[in-house]
């Protein structure tokens, strides 16, 4: 089920309108069979692999902390991995990484007929693995004790706001909401409801009016050159950060409706003055998720220099492998890898270059040049996210500088016209203008203190250029990909 | 929390009035002034008007037909194509038009090299159209769609519109619409990149090469033409006019005509005995002048083409 679909805006109302007419003790209940019912509107059979994920990290979280011997307790553990990356493997990684040894044999002609698995990827199949996960792990590193109610651990793993494209939620966080009583709170609800909008906005009216352009281009780059390119490119940076924090927002906002409270995903990431900013404030939950449970467990930067470099390189190469099994986001991962171990490296010189050039005196434009910098390098990577192969994204970058003239004939073959182009900056303009706000205050809680009348007539403007700019062809998100 | 749920029932409550008042705003601004823009909505309004008087051919198809077929030209007929339309829809018109007892007695359908080919996403878009020639369940069967999406999709049209209708509304002549003809004067020879444009349609209309004959679409093919002959309709086919730069990126992409029409006249052996097949296609290949793209013709190329299958039309009436 799409958040962007008549199904999930019947089935929200219906599930919230029953989480406050029972009882607290029975609500693990409802939001179970909800979100069982979420994910199986997709594709029924699969919501064995989560049942399975759920028992086999339920039954080794407990044998984990049980267990006295440390033998025993890794033994658990590697169950609850091998499980857990098998099941992605195999759905996941098995045909691209068949595909690549074939592709890699044939280089030296050693002839290997391909072996493909004919599957479907499970919808969010990456989130739930790695949230699944995160549970085992922090029971080995005594965070955490196993959960008793395989009921309440099940909806934990299974939790329809963020079960297709997180946020990643720790189990520490999550699980004890579960027990608490959630009344029904004007204030709460309502800022749920508005967080939603956001999302809905950010979702329907930027990333999929801004996909037709990027898809236009990116399906068949090589009959655009420059401008077309450098536009097409931009519009992915912020048609993939609507569609994902669009729906980090939906996910945030509905949990909070019913009393929840998951971890922010994204703060605004294009602000950022480098690229090691940039992931703080980018897909927050997995960030902060290879920082704990592969970064710190490798060394992370108490090791040898090259041992550091090594581990930032390595824990960005398989972030980008977590993305897509695809060469280009590995490409795209290792190097968000390199631009941070080169940001580390070239640290002192670049900064006396600051001074020389006295930037610390003129502090915002030193920001400016920094922010400006940082989206650049991000872009460049986003070339590559987007790009159906390497080749494609090679072609990008080295013609995007090419050809320039203001001749948008091309882009126009998209059916979108001056019109849709001028209609796309001002979208984006008006959520940067939004986001440079949020950077100095709390929106809503600014918006809280106005008057009734500018509060409602701002909710229903996004509604209305909801219902009127909206893509409404329910356009998935493309995080569900991954 | 009765009271704080009280006051959030009240508040919505008010708040979804307040919703449903600018929808309806919405709604009705978008019915009375984008609508009546849309050239869909123009040939719908000329086709009504024309219906009374003596019609006997009646063209049906999609953007290559509404563009080429200047029904001044042609004694007696009016273009009821319309841009993006497929065969399964084209049925749904051919039905309509039957049970509103057309005098048209001549059917004219298109065999054009990309008829069959599955390259619109999303050929239902002006639900609000379509749904005036089915009922809502076939609408909702054909377009994928759940019933109360296209009961939504069809009486609230200017959801996610507004671009188009800002376009609409900025240029609102910039296709003149005559008997269902959309005149449109671009010249394809002033352009540079003739090739790359050819090409480049070529690739979008073939993006499943080589399923070039969607079954759907084929079905819906046979279902329009069994209609038609069951209601004693002399059927025409007409292959339309293309530009060579078009032919030539069909052919890149691994199209030719000749096994085109080799399989398309194993679909035909049904019909051909008594049906009459004008073939166009390469006619005005090497006249550029005559298109306003690689695969429509403009104003000019209309023209003489109208001229020429008036001719052809002769030994048909």
């Amino acid at each position: 089920m799409l958040f962007n679909s008549l199904h999930f805006l019947l089935f929200f109302p219906i599930v919230v309108a029953i989480y406050f007419s029972i009882k607290q003790k029975y609500r693990w209940i409802l939001l179970l069979i909800a979100s069982y019912y979420f994910y199986m509107s997709w594709k029924a059979e699969y919501i064995i692999l989560i049942m399975l994920s759920t028992l086999v990290d339920y039954v080794a979280g407990w044998q984990i902390h049980a267990s006295k011997s440390l033998r025993r307790k890794k033994a658990f553990l590697w169950l609850s991995i091998v499980t857990n990356l098998g099941l992605l493997f195999a759905f996941k990684y098995f045909n691209f990484f068949s595909d690549s040894l074939r592709a890699l044999l044939a280089t030296w002609s050693i002839p290997l007929s391909p072996v493909t698995l004919k599957v479907l990827l499970p919808v969010g199949i990456s989130f739930y693995t790695f949230q699944t996960m995160s549970y085992t792990l922090d029971i080995y590193f005594g965070k955490i004790k196993p959960e008793k109610h395989l009921g309440i651990f099940a909806v934990y793993v299974s939790f329809f706001p963020q079960l297709v494209a997180g946020p990643i939620e720790r189990a520490r966080n999550l699980l004890p909401q579960f027990y608490e009583k959630h009344k029904f709170e004007y204030v709460r609800v309502t800022n749920g409801l508005k967080l939603m909008l956001w999302g809905f906005f950010k979702k329907i009216v930027i990333a999929d009016r801004l996909a037709i352009v990027v898809n236009m281009v990116y399906n068949n780059p090589t009959e655009y050159h420059g401008i077309a390119l450098l536009l097409a490119t931009i519009f992915f940076a912020y048609q993939i950060y609507c569609d994902f924090s669009g729906y980090s927002d939906i996910a945030i906002g509905a949990a909070q409706v019913m009393g929840f409270n998951l971890m922010d995903n994204f703060k605004r990431p294009y602000f950022s003055g480098s690229i090691s900013e940039f992931w703080k404030r980018w897909h927050i939950s997995l960030s902060s998720w290879f920082r704990d449970y592969v970064y710190i467990p490798l060394g992370g930067n108490r090791v040898s220099v090259p041992r550091w470099y090594f581990n930032l390189f390595f824990v960005f190469l398989v972030s980008g492998l977590w993305h897509g099994a695809n060469w280009t986001f590995v490409l795209w991962g290792a190097l968000h890898g390199f631009y941070l171990v080169f940001s580390i490296i070239t640290a002192t010189p670049r900064k006396a270059l600051c001074n020389f050039l006295r930037l610390p005196k003129v502090p915002w434009l030193l920001k400016g040049l920094q922010i400006a910098s940082t989206f650049v390098f991000v872009n460049i990577g986003w070339i590559f996210f987007r790009a159906n192969n390497i080749s494609e994204g090679w072609y990008v970058l080295k013609n995007i500088f090419v050809g320039w003239s203001l001749d948008f004939s091309g882009i126009n073959l998209g059916g979108i016209g001056w019109e849709g182009l001028i209609f796309s900056f001002l979208i984006i303009l008006f959520m940067e203008f939004v986001h440079l706000l949020q950077e100095h205050m709390r929106m809503r809680e600014f918006l809280s203190r106005k008057p009734v009348v500018l509060r409602w007539s701002i909710y229903l403007l996004i509604l209305s250029m909801i219902f009127i700019f909206g893509v409404f062809e329910n356009v998935e998100f493309i995080y569900f990909q991954f | 929390m009765k009271k704080e749920k009280r006051r959030f029932m009240r508040t919505t409550l008010i708040f979804i009035l307040f919703v449903i008042v600018l929808l309806a705003l919405f709604n009705a601004a978008y019915s009375w002034y984008v609508i009546p823009q849309k050239n869909i909505f123009k040939s719908e309004v000329q086709f009504a008007a024309t219906s009374e008087q003596n019609i006997s051919i009646l063209f049906f198809g999609d953007s290559h037909v509404a563009r080429s077929v200047n029904p001044e030209f042609i004694p007696g007929s009016f273009n009821y194509a319309v841009p993006s339309e497929i065969y399964e829809q084209t049925f749904f018109k051919v039905r309509n038009v039957l049970e509103e007892g057309t005098t048209a007695s001549i059917f004219v359908f298109p065999i054009d090299l990309h008829d069959f080919s599955m390259y619109r996403s999303a050929p239902y878009v002006d639900a609000w159209y379509w749904k005036t020639k089915m009922s809502y369940a076939e609408l909702a069967r054909v377009s994928n769609n759940s019933l109360l999406g296209v009961a939504v999709k069809a009486n609230f049209p200017f959801f996610g519109n507004g671009l188009e209708a800002w376009q609409l509304l900025a240029n609102p002549e910039r296709t003149p619409v005559l008997q269902g003809w959309q005149a449109n004067d671009a010249d394809f020879s002033q352009k540079s990149n003739r090739d790359a444009i050819g090409l480049a349609r070529a690739q979008k209309h073939f993006p499943a090469y080589p399923e070039i004959f969607n079954e759907r679409l084929v079905k819906g093919f046979i279902s329009t033409l069994e209609l038609a002959k069951a209601h004693n309709k002399t059927i025409v086919f007409v292959a339309y006019p293309v530009s060579a730069e078009y032919l030539a990126g069909a052919q890149e992409v691994g199209i030719t005509p000749e096994a085109f029409y080799a399989t398309l006249n194993t679909l035909l052996e049904r019909f051909a005995p008594d049906a009459y097949i004008f073939d166009y296609l390469t006619t005005y290949a090497n006249q550029s002048v005559l298109f306003s793209d690689s695969d429509h013709l403009n104003v000019r190329g209309a023209s003489t083409f109208s001229l020429d299958l008036n001719e052809d039309l002769e030994t048909v009436r």
